[in-house]
């Protein structure tokens, strides 16, 4: 990959990322980049690719090709440091059943070598601004799918990462909690953060995201924001209609900016 | 890796751990219920069947003419014993008892002093001891009386024979002793019991006897007897359980030890898996061997524990339910959780392995099944009756340390085997723990599905170089286990000089080099094929010359040989007499070329990946306990140390050969030509303190000479 498609600002940076599982290819070759303040989000049917292209943002996959910087560090280099500042949620993640919320904020804590001080006033200051003193210090197997995304949030904003990834972390919740996850978010890109953020609900990604990033067959096929995409794709009415073009047409759109990479 | 890290995994794991109430179940509800119902049961079983065995009455043929007082004695009611005379004879058999033409068998030797048995007052009216019915019995002279008995007993038609030898009735009445034969079936509980039954009534009808005859000679009462003796079994039924118990416990405690270690780790790998919170550890800040160590730790406590639990259970239930019966020391109890310990971990790694495999915690049961079942029949294969612990059975893995409680339990125990079991154990144990971590760096079989198998086990040939540690352990332990095989063919030949032979070069030297060739790694590098520098091998003959004298010294010191073992060693080294040739090709040559090829090549260089350090220990200490003995562990570790270190030094095979060669060939030369004036230099077969400082003093100036300056030092 051409090193100048790295904007020297990104906070998170995947240059020419591609992914093989044995003969199938997950991801074909992505690149994408997330600044400070900025919440792009990346769209696409199931299949697509999004969570393999996470999993390797966050240094939980190693990629077949290409590489991710976190920070300006190669997560391929020095994991460590890169994974360490990164926040990952993803909508499927459960907690530990036997423990609350506030002993696996503490064990999370503790493996990011968070002080013990520190990590009780950042835990009350989690437990307080997520409203989760009253299911605090509960199992987290008697909690509701709502309070149990809100303790996996908490988790991931826990060690005040640069980078959130966050893999549909609105999935299978109900409107209510829905909504305030993503004001969460909103409330993080406020901070500074850089925010990647998957889902499949149009609204969601509409209201929240800067940036929008569709991701088809294992590739970026557009990228910019909302109007542009929509215009774009045979002047679509809406995100969702520009979306439906390009999984339709299953082709790449050539334009240069995004569809470069691996064959 | 970082220890703090890893303590907060296994902190985190054994907190959950403590709040699953299903592994608290089978971690010490279950274990603590086992033991003690275990044994109420098989004693209520015993009892039961002690009870019916009781309500019978036995029935005993007797071939021959009791006296009419013993006969009486016999028939009371209380004896319950049926009394059917001449019952089941053949009748030329009859002919000859009755003409007296068959002699009674001769009485048997005393009965060495020792514990009572059942049975030991059986002496009744002056009785031989009861005669046997085996088959090297057919030279005694009631051959044809036991035959027929035999044929009797053995149709279930008469529970034991009683054969009064002619002239009993006239000896009683003489005042002599009479002689009465009982012939039964110890294997058949009905006929032991009718024997026990018998000997408690003729000893009865002894009793009488006496005491008729003290009356009549107008002896004073308890003349005859002298000593009364009233003895009374206490714990019948109990005996039988400790037997039991003893055979099965081993079983019992090891199943039961991994039944914790088998739920947590899987639930620690696929139920993380299942939950999603595996990728949520895996995005966190930590190296893949933080997490496997953390949790191979939280897993290998709980096992740990279980075994505990078990051991603790096990121990009180003999002391509470069976006492007096299985005398088994504190200290037998600490050695067999010892033993647990081992075994525990090397369960521990490898049921985390599997278990990462699978997509779920169902699947993971499912995966831990087969590893459990191979687990289950070596441990079953114990309570086999004739199964002991030996040098072959102490390096198969489960085997071995069932083998070594039952030992215990049952109070034998050889210290060498205790030794074998211990070191092979931790060996296996070391393997799967790398095996494990291999696992553990593929990020496919940690989130995604079943990942495969293969991949795990391939391994990538190496261009060049060392193998690596892992590879090398793995072979050393493929070489053990091929060993462990071998020996049973190679047992077939009475040649022992071929045996040694093709041990090895069949089973250390072609492996090893098999093995190198495998891994793709450098001949050269892993052999150390060099050419040291000529004072090096100077310093190895030296050190070869003064070696075996210099430890011997010290060695037989400390651990003192027993003759028995030293002359046994001796006779099985001379190879039934072959000539000193044959016996220095055997004795010295191959076992150092081979030898140095196996524990100085393929496995030391593969351990310095360790560091030299580890190397040089864990090289020398199996190559210590590849000798097979206690008394040989000490002198053939240290040897062990002085060939790693040659090997180290000059980076080269060759002065290793040649310290090995020469110490051996020099050890067989004496002990084949026995030179007088070195019979009484070794006085109480001790190195004298002045040789063994001597050759301590050519040793330090051969290890000096094999010193070779290394890159670094050669700067200045």
């Amino acid at each position: 990959m051409p090193p100048e498609a790295t904007a020297p600002d990104a906070a998170l940076a995947a240059e020419g990322l591609v992914k093989h599982y044995g003969p199938t290819i997950a991801v074909a070759g992505l690149d994408l980049q997330v600044r400070p303040g900025e919440v792009v989000g990346l769209l696409g049917p199931n299949g697509a690719g999004k969570t393999t292209a996470l999993r390797m943002l966050a240094g939980i996959l190693r990629p077949t090709q290409g590489r991710v910087r976190i920070g300006g560090i190669d997560m391929a280099e020095r994991p460590l440091e890169a994974k360490a500042l990164i926040g990952f949620l993803s909508g499927d993640t459960q907690l530990y059943q036997r423990l609350s919320p506030r002993e696996t904020l503490q064990y999370f804590g503790r493996l990011h070598g968070l002080p013990e001080a520190a990590l009780t006033t950042r835990i009350d200051e989690l437990v307080r601004d997520l409203e989760m003193a009253s299911f605090a210090d509960r199992p987290s197997a008697t909690l509701s799918a709502g309070q149990k995304q809100r303790a996996n949030i908490a988790r991931a904003f826990l060690h005040a990462p640069s980078v959130l990834i966050l893999d549909e972390p609105t999935n299978a919740l109900d409107v209510l909690s829905g909504r305030f996850i993503v004001e969460s978010i909103r409330k993080e890109r406020a901070k500074g953060r850089a925010i990647l953020f998957s889902t499949h609900i149009m609204s969601e990604a509409e209201y929240l995201c800067d940036r929008i990033a569709l991701i088809h067959e294992g590739r970026i096929v557009d990228e910019g924001e909302v109007p542009d995409l929509c215009a774009r794709a045979g002047d679509a009415k809406n995100l969702t209609d520009a979306f439906l073009y390009h999984v339709e047409r299953g082709a790449p759109r050539v334009d240069g900016a995004s569809s470069g990479g691996a064959a | 890796m970082r220890l703090s890290i890893v303590l907060v995994i296994l902190r985190k794991e054994l907190l959950e751990t403590l709040r699953d109430r299903r592994t608290f179940v089978s971690l010490v509800l279950l274990p603590m219920m086992l033991y003690p119902l275990f044994a109420l049961l098989m004693s209520r079983m015993a009892g039961a069947e002690m009870d019916a065995l009781e309500a019978r009455p036995s029935k005993i043929a007797v071939w021959g003419e009791l006296s009419p007082d013993v006969s009486a004695a016999l028939a009371a009611g209380e004896n319950k014993l049926d009394i059917m005379p001449w019952h089941g004879v053949p009748a030329p058999l009859r002919r000859d008892l009755e003409a007296g033409a068959i002699a009674p068998p001769a009485p048997a030797p005393p009965r060495p002093p020792g514990p009572p048995r059942k049975g030991s007052n059986a002496e009744a009216a002056g009785a031989e001891a009861k005669a046997d019915t085996k088959p090297r019995d057919a030279d005694r002279p009631d051959a044809a009386v036991a035959l027929a008995a035999r044929a009797l007993v053995g149709a279930r038609e008469v529970h034991a024979v009683l054969v009064p030898w002619r002239g009993f009735s006239e000896d009683v009445r003489a005042g002599k002793a009479a002689r009465v034969t009982l012939y039964y079936d110890s294997v058949w509980g009905d006929s032991d019991f009718a024997a026990d039954r018998l000997d408690y009534a003729l000893a009865r009808a002894r009793d009488g006897l006496l005491v008729a005859r003290e009356g009549e000679k107008a002896l004073p009462k308890g003349f005859t007897s002298g000593l009364e003796v009233v003895s009374r079994n206490v714990a019948p039924d109990e005996r039988r359980v400790g037997k039991v118990l003893g055979t099965i416990m081993p079983m019992m405690l090891i199943l039961m030890s991994l039944l914790g270690g088998f739920l947590r780790a899987a639930d620690m790998t696929a139920g993380e898996k299942e939950r999603g919170t595996m990728q949520t550890l895996l995005c966190a800040p930590l190296l893949p061997i933080e997490i496997i160590t953390g949790k191979f730790l939280a897993v290998s406590v709980v096992s740990l524990f279980t075994a505990l639990v078990n051991v603790a259970s096990l121990g009180l239930t003999l002391r509470r339910i069976l006492p007096g019966e299985m005398d088994v020391p504190f200290s037998a109890h600490v050695l067999t959780f010892a033993l647990l310990v081992p075994v525990t971990l090397l369960f521990s790694a490898l049921f985390l392995a599997v278990a990462a495999f699978a997509r779920d915690f169902k699947d993971a049961q499912n995966l831990l099944t087969p590893v459990y079942l191979p687990v289950m029949l070596l441990s079953m294969v114990t309570s086999l009756p004739g199964m002991e612990l030996s040098v072959a059975t102490s390096f198969v893995p489960v085997l071995n340390v069932a083998l070594l409680i039952k030992a215990i339990y049952l109070g034998d125990v050889a210290p060498d085997l205790v030794l074998f079991t211990i070191g092979s154990s931790t060996l296996f144990a070391a393997l799967t723990l790398v095996f494990a971590a291999r696992v553990f760096e593929r990020e496919d079989v940690l989130l995604g599905g079943r990942g495969s198998f293969r991949a795990v086990f391939s391994f990538e040939r190496q261009k060049g170089g060392i193998p690596s540690l892992g590879f090398s352990l793995g072979a050393f332990a493929v070489v053990l286990v091929v060993m462990f095989y071998a020996s049973f063919l190679v047992e077939k030949t009475t040649n022992k000089t071929a045996q040694l032979a093709a041990t090895q070069l069949g089973l250390f030297f072609l492996p090893a080099l098999a093995a190198i060739a495998a891994s793709g790694a450098s001949m050269r590098e892993t052999l150390g094929l060099r050419m040291p520098r000529p004072r090096a091998l100077v310093g190895a003959v030296l050190a070869g010359l003064s070696g075996g004298a210099a430890v011997a010294a010290i060695a037989t010191r400390l651990v003192p040989v027993p003759p028995e073992f030293a002359e046994k060693l001796g006779d099985a080294l001379l190879l039934d007499g072959q000539p000193l040739w044959v016996l220095l090709i055997v004795i010295a040559v191959l076992p150092a070329l081979c030898e140095e090829t196996l524990f100085r090549g393929l496995l030391f260089s593969g351990l310095t990946r360790a560091g030299f350090g580890v190397a040089l220990v864990a090289s020398s200490l199996l190559f210590g306990l590849a000798h097979g003995s206690i008394y040989r562990l000490l002198p053939t570790f240290s040897l062990g140390l002085l060939l790693g270190y040659a090997r180290h030094e000059t980076r080269s095979l060759l002065p290793g050969i040649l310290v090995h060669g020469i110490n051996n060939a020099l050890a067989i030369t004496i002990l084949a030509v026995r030179p007088p004036w070195l019979e009484k230099l070794l006085q109480n077969d001790q190195v004298p303190v002045g040789l063994g400082v001597g050759a301590a003093l050519v040793l330090a100036l051969g290890v000096v000479l094999m010193r070779e300056p290394r890159k670094a030092d050669a700067r200045g």
